[in-house]
């Protein structure tokens, strides 16, 4: 569990006239749940991470993961890196090893793992991310863009955090790319009984994955809960830069229209369901 | 506008060729809207490279404005003409102030210094931006960097603008903006567009569609003709639009429904329709 308190993080303390990117940020973030992390560009979104995973340090407030405060300075990376692992935007970008395998082993070589720990993380994570053994001795480089991408997140599923944050992970990605990375994700969740926090532009791929939803706002948390929470309030989402689904207009219009139809649909799936409800009668 | 005959494009490497495109044989004329579809890997970047002769056919030819690309004594004609727009708003603009960064295309072409002025004034109206013409690029929002971009290449008065998946790296409102900027130039202005996307519901609003996959173009019609061919497009790794999906899952319960549909309005009036005649009935 992540507990943010009162945080603040002003890009330079000594000259507060460069301002906060992020200020009063309270948020719990509970184990075993998809959050979807939402807002526009310049939000504050990626400095949350940031300061979730212990890479800035806050001006003001704390951070707990699972009681202990991660601004404490004498918190090792490494016990943190096994709490809360950070796939970045365009990671593909930061392979660097020469095999697939040794990509995806760096991380827990790092964390002392032995031979055989190894091997078994990077065969599960690899794994978890649809790329079997053919892979492991190809150079990343000579992968496709989806691939890649792939490998990357296995690297940091291979450290087996308890809280897996990605920051637009299917940006750039072909519809199929971007389904097949959501779903391996779902599932790593699902079977593992992690959270999983997800920044995302995609309002289609929110209402797929996610159960709860963070919406920032000019460095300011504006809504949190469930997605059909969030979801409810369009004319606020709207008036912040961002969507509802397709889908979710077209069941608003219906409503406008005096159509007798549940307002909480956000999928085709939902939306298949209850209109074939109205049409049999 | 774009002519290719027999198209062909390789990478060579010390020990290999990689073919990238093969034979494509593709006429864009003058004023059409063309959204490029495809899996990543499938060629429209290098195809889009092909249009203003970053890259030369390495067989058949390209006929730019009516200009063979491989005449490298007309290559600034060929670029004055067809302008480009990437995916990352950052890596585009070269100036510490808006304006300048516009003037900077028409500035190497050789324009008068009185017509750079008023070219660049007429830029930024045309993408609504003319407010922050003095204003720092990194100052913006993603969706207003990738306007300065547009208005840079428009400043070019080019015949047609290529954009490369110019909203992969936006929030909802920057990627609303960028549609309607690039519908504006091509409905008002005439100019000729070619937008590569992911985004279905962004093909939807052209006038044509051009679907690759492996180097070859394998679909080429109208949005409505291109995108409700449901399971072709499945297999082709991509997507279509929600609006479209309930439809066909619609018509697969068995109701009687027009799924010959792409876009929120379409899909809203064929569901009254249905519900009306089903409380009729």
């Amino acid at each position: 569990m992540i507990e943010v308190k009162n945080v603040c993080y002003e890009y330079s303390p000594d000259e507060p006239s460069l301002g906060a990117a992020v200020e009063d940020i309270n948020l719990t973030v509970e184990d075993n749940h998809f959050y979807s992390l939402i807002g526009h560009t310049g939000s504050g979104k990626t400095t949350l991470i940031q300061l979730m995973s212990g890479l800035l340090k806050p001006t003001a407030g704390e951070i707990y993961i699972d009681g202990i405060n991660i601004c404490d300075k004498k918190i090792k990376t490494r016990d943190l890196t096994r709490k809360i692992g950070v796939v970045f935007q365009y990671p593909e970008y930061q392979l660097f090893e020469d095999t697939v395998f040794s990509d995806v082993a760096f991380g827990p070589k790092n964390l002392g793992c032995d031979e055989a720990e190894i091997k078994n993380r990077v065969q599960k994570a690899l794994k978890t991310v649809g790329l079997d053994e053919s892979y492991y001795e190809i150079s990343p480089f000579e992968l496709s863009g989806g691939q890649k991408r792939r490998v990357a997140i296995a690297g940091t599923i291979a450290m087996e955090p308890d809280i897996l944050v990605l920051d637009e992970p299917t940006a750039g990605l072909d519809p199929a790319g971007r389904d097949e990375i959501l779903s391996e994700v779902k599932r790593l969740k699902d079977e593992r009984g992690i959270s999983v926090i997800m920044v995302s532009h995609s309002m289609e791929d929110v209402a797929k994955v996610a159960d709860r939803v963070i919406v920032m706002n000019k460095g300011h948390i504006a809504m949190t809960g469930t997605l059909s929470e969030v979801f409810s309030k369009s004319d606020e989402l709207y008036s912040m830069g961002l969507e509802i689904p397709q889908i979710s207009k077209v069941i608003l219009k219906l409503r406008e229209n005096n159509v007798n139809i549940k307002s909480e649909i956000y999928t085709v799936k939902d939306a298949v369901t209850e209109i074939s409800k109205l049409l049999k009668g | 506008m774009i002519k290719t005959e027999e198209l062909k494009f390789s990478y060579k490497s010390e020990d290999k060729v990689t073919d990238v495109l093969n034979d494509i044989n593709i006429n864009i004329i003058e004023g059409e809207f063309v959204a490029v579809l495809g899996r990543n890997g499938s060629g429209k970047s290098t195809f889009a490279k092909l249009m203003n002769a970053i890259l030369l056919p390495t067989g058949g030819k390209a006929y730019v404005c009516g200009i063979d690309s491989a005449d490298e004594d007309k290559i600034y004609d060929i670029r004055k003409n067809i302008g480009m727009v990437f995916q990352n708003p950052d890596n585009q603009l070269v100036a510490t102030i808006v304006e300048e960064d516009v003037a900077f295309g028409p500035e190497n072409l050789g324009v008068e210094p009185s017509e750079i002025r008023k070219r660049v004034d007429w830029a930024l109206d045309v993408v609504g931006m003319r407010e922050f013409a003095e204003a720092a690029p990194h100052h913006l929002s993603g969706g207003q960097k990738q306007r300065i971009a547009i208005a840079g290449i428009l400043a070019m008065k080019p015949q047609c603008i290529v954009l490369d998946e110019p909203t992969a790296m936006l929030d909802p409102s920057g990627r609303r903006e960028i549609i309607n900027t690039v519908k504006q130039l091509n409905r008002e202005l005439g100019i000729t567009i070619v937008l590569i996307t992911h985004y279905m519901d962004e093909a939807a609003l052209a006038d044509r569609i051009i679907v690759m996959s492996g180097g070859s173009v394998c679909l080429d019609g109208t949005p409505k003709d291109v995108l409700t061919q449901r399971e072709r497009i499945k297999s082709l790794g991509l997507d279509t639009p929600q609006v479209t999906e309930l439809m066909y899952n619609l018509k697969a319960c068995g109701f009687d429904v027009n799924d010959k549909i792409i876009n929120v309005e379409e899909c809203v009036n064929e569901l009254l329709r249905l519900i009306k005649k089903e409380k009729n009935d």
